[in-house]
């Protein structure tokens, strides 16, 4: 694989597509920035925080999504054998597309991380204390990315825009919904079920996993389900990042085959 | 340079290659031909490489382009549609594809320059014509001097005035680049004026391929040449004396002159030695038409 040549096609789909979009994520990045100001000066995360967070983290996913699912356009298109028949592999042409489809968003929004606390706490960041969500939240992005990357890449735009727009919201929504079942249900039956949607939800949303695992060690009252139970958020995290992983490897060997 | 060795595509249900064999020698300018849906885009994609043989191999200078993606270097390709992206400035896209090859500015300029796009380098793709359209993708596949050109109906869509510009640009390249081309269309007297190798698809299946010269013989296909003089009559006399000459007709002040395929070469070489007394002279035939419909006929036959 020719990193130059990966770097020059990200760079060219990167000024392309995504500039399009710089005043949505210019917009998000401040409200991450100013939403991050409050634990940075030492208040602590409640729920409007994290709730804005979150509404940013989706608009960012969403966002990859609807940028990698235009792959699906120039493959259908023929687009695509023009930078193929310019020594591009198709290897390379994928990896560009993620690498600016995904990686560049994901940097922006890490960076308004970093940048913010860096200001207002700097003895936190060092610790790595204030950077523990950014664990969370790239493989989160990661794994919007991939799933829609491999439907875009077997040339189905539709179906990809449609996951990659909806997914976003529904999984937060649905492990919120299946997190706090398992956590306030006594029913055995009911409580499997919870506990099986919240692990597989989990897996695909590990910051909104994150963020409920640790609400719910925060909650005093007694509650009915187990907390122990369930997968560490980290754990979690690694094994969403492997699945992410996994997707992608296939996503890259099936394109290999396609017909284009 | 290409060889199709028993190669089947198959898309879903529908059989777009049946069982092909043919070669394409270097140095050609090998019209590609068949009627549309005959199977000349997937023949041209599997040289390419974007597409997977379903049973057989293609190789290109001797490597499967499927397997080995660096053939495509040495290869330039013009895709059917205008697949170009329409929200680029035309310079930037073929710095883009330029910089993919380790292309400097200077072999961009080149081939702006050689297809006449100068003046229109810094508009958007999208807002120009069909035709300039069609000059942007003849230049992406000119960069960085391929030794094969792969063209898929250069002409289509076009109006007459563009096809013509499109005709005589591909003339001009072969001239000066001596850049061997492949080339399909379904617009056969377009391609008789730069072609002199043919392969004929019909339904997915290669009927015929080879030399047009030879392909002429074979087929019986009548040679015309249009003869310039500066003495017409005397040309004339001289002309129909040979045995292989078939007739010769004045038409204003120049000569028709209808020949045996078999003496092409022969006939060539008495107007060198009439240099004197002929000015110049071209080949004027609708034998690539003539012989399309011979090998599709007789194709048909053997089929029955």
């Amino acid at each position: 694989m020719d990193l130059r040549k990966v770097f020059e096609h990200t760079t060219y789909a990167v000024n392309r597509r995504l500039l399009a979009y710089t005043i949505t994520i210019i917009v998000m990045s401040i409200i991450t920035s100013l939403m991050l100001l409050f634990p940075g000066y030492g208040t602590p995360i409640d729920v409007w925080i994290s709730g804005q967070l979150t509404i940013v983290s989706i608009i960012f996913k969403i966002l990859i999504a609807l940028q990698i699912s235009r792959i699906a356009r120039e493959i259908t298109s023929g687009e695509i054998q023009l930078y193929l028949a310019h020594t591009l592999t198709r290897s390379e042409y994928v990896l560009s597309m993620l690498l600016a489809s995904w990686f560049t968003p994901t940097l922006i929004l890490v960076s308004s991380y970093i940048v913010t606390f860096t200001i207002a706490a700097p003895n936190l960041v060092i610790s790595g204390e204030l950077l523990k969500p950014l664990i969370h939240l790239v493989p989160d992005l990661l794994f919007i990315a991939s799933i829609t990357l491999f439907f875009a890449s077997r040339g189905r735009e539709g179906i990809a825009t449609t996951i990659g727009a909806a997914l976003p919201i529904l999984l937060p929504l649905s492990l919120s919904i299946a997190f706090s079942g398992y956590m306030n249900t006594s029913h055995p039956v009911y409580t499997q079920i919870f506990y099986v949607f919240t692990i597989v939800l989990g897996l695909m949303t590990p910051y909104t996993y994150n963020l409920l695992y640790v609400n719910y060690q925060n909650i005093s009252y007694p509650l009915q389900g187990n907390l122990s139970k369930l997968a560490n958020p980290t754990l979690n995290t690694l094994a969403s990042l492997a699945l992410s992983i996994a997707i992608i490897t296939l996503t890259f060997v099936l394109f290999k085959k396609k017909d284009l | 340079m290409v060889e199709f060795r028993e190669v089947s595509k198959k898309f879903g249900k529908v059989e777009a290659l049946k069982n092909i064999s043919f070669t394409i020698p270097e140095k050609t300018v090998t019209a590609f031909l068949g009627p549309n849906g005959a199977g000349k885009t997937t023949s041209m994609k599997l040289v390419m490489g974007f597409l997977k043989p379903t049973k057989g191999v293609v190789f290109v200078w001797g490597e499967e382009p499927w397997r080995s993606e660096g053939v495509r270097s040495r290869i330039g390709y013009l895709p059917e549609r205008p697949v170009y992206p329409m929200d680029i400035a035309v310079e930037n896209f073929l710095n883009h594809l330029a910089k993919l090859k380790k292309l400097s500015k200077i072999d961009v300029n080149r081939v702006i320059r050689l297809v006449g796009l100068e003046n229109l380098v810094d508009r958007k793709i999208g807002t120009l014509s069909r035709g300039y359209i069609q000059r942007v993708g003849i230049a992406q596949s000119l960069l960085g001097d391929p030794e094969l050109l792969i063209l898929d109906e250069p002409t289509a869509n076009l109006d007459p005035s563009a096809r013509r510009e499109i005709i005589e640009l591909l003339k001009t390249l072969h001239k000066e680049l001596k850049v061997s081309m492949i080339i399909s269309s379904h617009i056969i007297p377009e391609l008789q004026e730069i072609a002199n190798y043919a392969v004929i698809i019909n339904s997915g299946i290669a009927l015929e391929y080879g030399y047009l010269n030879d392909l002429w013989r074979k087929y019986e296909i009548e040679a015309i040449f249009i003869i310039k003089t500066v003495d017409v009559e005397a040309a004339a006399r001289i002309l129909i004396d040979k045995s292989y000459v078939h007739y010769v007709k004045k038409v204003s002040n120049s000569l028709e002159v209808s020949i045996d395929p078999e003496h092409y070469k022969s006939f060539e070489n008495l107007l060198t030695e009439l240099s004197g007394l002929i000015k110049n002279y071209t080949f004027k035939t609708a034998s690539l038409g003539d012989l399309y419909e011979k090998v599709v006929k007789s194709g048909s036959q053997e089929s029955v």
